[in-house]
């Protein structure tokens, strides 16, 4: 469970007051959409934090390069039975997913598949997100270790998607204390010593 | 060469039967040397993946069938399960011995589009099918023999 966050539009212009966090099992949050801004409140504090990089074997992100350009230069009938050569633009595509990925977050596992898309595996102890790269769609399953298997699917627009970030998050939660969306915070108002208030950001 | 005249294999691929796909590629294992959905993926357009019927056809003749296919990749081993397990991930079995005797295809109900993610779901199910999968490595890629673990090995 954990707060939904917030986009900069519902707060109370007049009053600039938050609205009562809203309480979310995650599986409905994750289904629904995330503002942009929420998106990047979540990534700001996960690239500040040292988030616990447990996967196992994982690639640093010069490997994981070298082995987009590997891949794309994987032809027809690579694994000998048909397969469509690697497309470019799916390369591209992962290629930008990589780019947007917070830097604590551990290197995926990449493979190509023989439609000519590349997956991108995140394996933690018993866990596993899985996410396939088009061209101009995606589609992802997160098994989340209480044998549950969700599932997501969209179009590319050049963000990670956000049920990949919030999946992450929780294979890999971040370790610092940074003020965020899923955690109480303490603020000091107007600078003013011992005036503080505290509560949750949303 | 063949474990079954022709008289005693059946049309229908039962259940209990072990299949046994070539691997040539090492992108097909992880890291941790665990098969990859991809290996069971056909390409796009079409829902057959070619598999051998251990029923029909031991190591060594799955092997040399391998061998003959043009591949640009080394022969890296077998990738084995069992048809109830491939069923049980939602395709079939089917005999296709028009191609060569013990010759079987799993054919998938989902036909991937060229450059375009597979359904989450279908992924998932893949998931399932190689967990329930074991692969048998190669130790003597470069002969006709088989010198692998003996692939009616339960998994």
């Amino acid at each position: 469970m954990f707060f939904a966050p917030i986009a900069l539009n519902d707060i109370d212009v007049a009053t600039h007051a938050y609205p009562a966090p809203q309480i979310c099992e995650y599986e409905t949050v994750a289904e629904s959409f995330y503002p942009k801004a929420a998106i990047s409140a979540v990534v700001a504090q996960w690239g500040r934090s040292k988030a616990a990089s447990s996967l196992a074997g994982s690639e640093d992100r010069a490997a994981v390069v070298s082995r987009l350009s590997e891949l794309s230069r994987l032809g027809s009938n690579w694994d000998s039975y048909g397969a469509q050569a690697i497309d470019k633009t799916c390369v591209e595509n992962a290629q930008a997913l990589m780019a947007a990925l917070p830097e604590d977050v551990p290197s995926p596992e990449i493979s190509p598949n023989p439609n000519g898309t590349l997956t991108l595996d995140w394996e933690g102890e018993d866990r596993l997100l899985s996410l396939e790269v088009g061209r101009t769609r995606y589609s992802c399953f997160w098994e989340a270790g209480d044998d549950t298997t969700e599932t997501d699917e969209g179009r590319i627009a050049g963000d990670i998607p956000a049920f990949v970030y919030f999946a992450l998050q929780r294979m890999f939660p971040p370790t610092a204390t940074m003020p965020g969306p899923f955690e109480e915070f303490t603020i000091d108002v107007q600078g003013q010593p011992g005036s503080t208030a505290s509560g949750g950001r949303g | 060469m063949c474990k079954d005249n022709p008289d005693r294999l059946p049309l229908a691929v039962a259940d209990e039967e072990r299949l046994a796909r070539a691997i040539f590629h090492p992108y097909h294992i992880s890291r941790s040397g665990k098969l990859k959905p991809a290996a069971f993926k056909a390409p796009a357009g079409r829902p057959d993946v070619s598999v051998n019927r251990l029923r029909a056809l031991e190591g060594s003749a799955c092997k040399r069938h391998a061998k003959e296919i043009r591949s640009p990749g080394a022969f890296q081993g077998f990738a084995v399960i069992a048809a109830q397990a491939v069923r049980r991930c939602g395709s079939d079995v089917i005999d296709s011995r028009a191609y060569y005797w013990g010759h079987a295809d799993i054919v998938h109900d989902v036909v991937l589009e060229r450059g375009e993610p597979a359904p989450a779901e279908f992924n998932s199910r893949l998931r399932q099918m190689v967990s329930a999968a074991r692969f048998f490595p190669d130790p003597e890629p470069g002969t006709d023999q088989w010198a692998g673990e003996d692939l009616s090995q339960e998994s």
